[in-house]
């Protein structure tokens, strides 16, 4: 049996790094268990001239297709969206686009002022220090004064528009509505000894010049340097329990397949809205037999994968293509609720630039513009350096029936049980879909683009994993308390997407940084009656 | 059927097989005498075709069924008429592995020197170099800040 630790976390991802960090500095003894390893940036497909045909193999944003030792296969047949992930410290934030936005004040109150879902029981004004803190440590790049947010601080200048931006900003001028630069975790200077983004535009397969905010570099080299200890190669197959109902460590499979018992005083869980909830359900027992921290039944339940629809055209002027990193703007216009709309909360656009050459021509072939035989040359010069879209990334509301479950048959190489997803898209999300996909191609017109097409839903863009052991004042009705610990195990803490009440409509990274930095003070302010 | 095990080197395609696998390659992006670009089905692309295909096992091995499936016979007895009505039937009926097909056509295709050249694209790879893209003038939105906030606070 190994050591006793302080704090165990399981999960060395974006929420992992940012708990882990943050407590470094109570010197206590804190292990990180994560079963993917360090990312080795010089093995980044943009640095051989196969980059385009890595994302599709070992460098696939889908586990199912990447199949990596650190990998687990995911069931999701039950679902249109498929789900993306990268296993391996850093986390998603491997293979993130970097597109940094936060929450709206109003995401934490739409039971309040729309009528659906329920409350948050925090605030965006509790989470804002959080949200700043998390931003100076990521480097986020963006620009001061977005009229769709409280105002915030520019920490590096916003990433370059291009002409993709320019022609973007142009036309929804000319229709009158919001955009801004992204907020993105990529350095457009250079920042606390890293370097400055050079526009490889590979942000999405690793970047190769370390110039993205990943977690694997803006969090944990100091909490290492701090002691904190990350051990890879180890998936955590169950969470334990003591007679007195408390957590008493996590069993894991080390590098040579050997079980191992690793006791700890507090247990945090950061797997994401998918591998928290596998890891609560696989860690059953005879006291817990629904799953740890599941008296609610609502462990897996609740998922949401925030729907994307994709908008996409071509103009006559060479526009970035595949320079530059993809993230340049966001819209904010269609995020608040408006009743005449037809549907319950909105919805943010993140405008995009074009694609490399293969992807250009898969994309093209796959919605028929860019034909088999003869005129596919042609085709292809109309498409090539000359396309660019807009994403729509769609709130999706709370529903007890999409939920993770264990396979009944299916197992990772370890042989612990996979996760299984069944997920349907809500008629309230699905006119969201549609309305953003209308609005899309008023704006494609408006920037005089052609051959406009659209794809709803993105089917391989399960990126955003939340909602599935949601926050809450009422045991019955939530997981964890509004700081993150377990309503049924006192020193047991989830620090990840799962705690999500709602999803908000977009992206959630910087969200979930800040709750895992709100979690962490949390326990470090309450720490003598932490578990009272 | 007959797929190698070890799914190495170009022998995992029979010869009947190889035959439709270019055949169909060909199809997708044939050579453009005019514009001096090689097919797809140029002896070098269709090497670096295959072995991206052979990354994915479970689907290449749908693909070779599916081949077989459409012609059983000698493919070299067919007519044109038969050939064209052979593309139809895979990419209507087979649309997985018609996608698979174009998927791995694609990015052999384009990422051989010779085409990147030809359509403007310097044959390295992204890194160490990078790209330049233009800063532009964030002037461009004094409308948006003009028209002022958007947002709803409730607390
Ligand atoms: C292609 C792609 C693009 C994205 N783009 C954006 C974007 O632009 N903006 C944005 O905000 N978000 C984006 N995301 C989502 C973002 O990556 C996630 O929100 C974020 O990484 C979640 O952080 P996390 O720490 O909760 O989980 P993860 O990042 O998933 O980290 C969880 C970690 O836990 C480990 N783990 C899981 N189970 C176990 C176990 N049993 N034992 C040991 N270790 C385990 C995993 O290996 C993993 O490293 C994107 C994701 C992908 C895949
Ligand atoms: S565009 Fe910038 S952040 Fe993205 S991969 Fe390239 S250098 Fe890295």
């Amino acid at each position: 049996m190994n050591e006793v630790v302080d704090i165990l976390i399981i999960g060395g991802g974006p929420s992992g790094a940012a708990i882990a960090w943050s407590l470094a500095e109570t010197k206590m003894r804190i292990l990180c268990l994560e079963q993917g390893e360090w990312p080795n940036s010089d093995q980044f497909p943009s640095t051989g001239m196969d980059w385009e045909g890595r994302q599709q193999s070992d460098f696939s944003i889908n586990p199912n297709v990447r199949k990596n030792s650190a990998d687990y296969p995911i069931n999701d047949d039950d679902s249109p969206i498929k789900i993306a992930n990268f296993n391996g410290v850093g986390g998603g934030t491997v293979l993130y686009a970097g597109h940094f936005p936060r929450l709206l004040p109003s995401d934490f109150r739409v039971r309040s002022l729309d009528g659906v879902a329920e409350d948050w029981p925090i605030t965006y004004k509790s989470l804002e220090p959080f949200y700043a803190h998390n931003d100076r440590i990521m480097g986020i790049s963006g620009l001061a004064g977005d009229p769709a947010y409280p105002a915030k601080d520019q920490i590096l200048p916003p990433v370059p528009m291009g002409k993709t931006g320019r022609m973007f900003g142009k036309a929804m001028n000319k229709l009158g509505w919001h955009w801004w630069p992204s907020d993105a975790a990529i350095l457009t200077e250079e920042y606390e000894g890293r370097a400055p983004c050079i526009n490889l535009g590979q942000c999405l397969s690793g970047c190769a010049q370390g110039a993205k905010g990943t977690a694997d570099l803006a969090y944990w080299p100091e909490a290492v340097r701090a002691r904190v200890e990350v051990r890879t190669g180890c998936r955590v197959s169950r969470i334990d329990t003591r007679e007195d109902g408390m957590a008493s460590g996590a069993y894991y499979f080390d590098k040579d397949g050997n079980e191992v018992f690793q006791p700890a005083e507090i247990v945090v869980v950061a797997c994401n809205g998918i591998g928290t909830p596998r890891l609560l359900l696989n860690s059953a027992s005879e006291k817990f037999p629904n799953g740890l921290a599941n008296s609610s039944g609502l462990v897996g339940k609740n998922l949401m994968l925030h729907p994307y629809a994709k908008i996409w055209g071509q103009v006559d002027e060479e526009l970035d293509g595949h320079k530059g990193p993809p993230v340049c703007l966001w819209s904010m216009q269609f995020y608040e609720t408006d009743k005449n709309r037809g549907f319950d909360r909105g919805y943010s656009y993140q405008f995009v630039r074009g694609q490399g050459p293969a992807r250009t021509a898969i994309d093209g072939l796959s919605a028929g513009q860019i034909p088999w035989g003869q005129d596919h040359h042609q085709a292809f010069r109309n498409a090539f350096g000359r396309s660019a879209g807009l994403v729509s990334i769609c709130e999706d509301l709370p529903e007890l029936t999409n939920t993770v479950t264990l396979d009944p048959e299916m197992t990772d190489g370890n042989g612990i049980p996979a996760p299984k997803i069944t997920y349907r898209i809500s008629e309230n999300t699905q006119q969201m879909l549609d309305h953003s996909i209308a609005r899309g191609t008023e704006i494609l017109e408006a920037a005089g683009a052609r051959n406009i097409t659209s794809q709803s839903p993105l089917p391989y863009a399960g990126w955003h994993l939340l909602g599935t052991a949601r926050m809450g004042t009422d045991p019955q009705k939530s997981v964890v308390n509004e700081w993150g610990r377990s309503h049924d195990i006192k020193n047991l803490f989830i620090a990840d997407g799962s705690v999500f009440v709602t999803s908000g409509g977009v992206n959630p990274t910087s969200t979930i940084q800040a709750i895992s930095l709100y979690v962490a003070d949390q326990i470090k302010t309450r720490i003598y009656d932490l578990f009272d | 059927m007959n797929i190698s095990d070890n799914n190495t080197g170009t022998n995992a395609l029979s010869a009947h097989e190889r035959e439709i696998f270019v055949f169909l390659v060909g199809c997708i992006i044939p050579s453009a005498k005019d514009l001096d670009l090689p097919g797809a089905d140029d002896p070098v692309i269709i090497e670096d075709i295959i072995a991206i295909g052979q990354q994915n096992t479970s689907n290449l091995k749908k693909l070779i069924c599916e081949l077989d499936t459409l012609a059983p016979g000698d493919f070299q007895d067919l007519t044109s008429r038969e050939k064209a009505a052979l593309i139809h039937e895979f990419r209507h009926q087979c649309t997985h592995s018609a996608l698979f097909l174009e998927t791995i056509t694609a990015t052999g295709y384009y990422r051989d020197p010779r085409v990147l050249e030809h359509i403007g694209v310097e044959v390295r790879p992204p890194f160490p170099e990078g790209y330049h893209v233009e800063q532009g003038d964030w002037g461009l939105l004094d409308p948006v800040r003009e028209r002022g906030p958007i947002f709803i606070m409730p607390d």
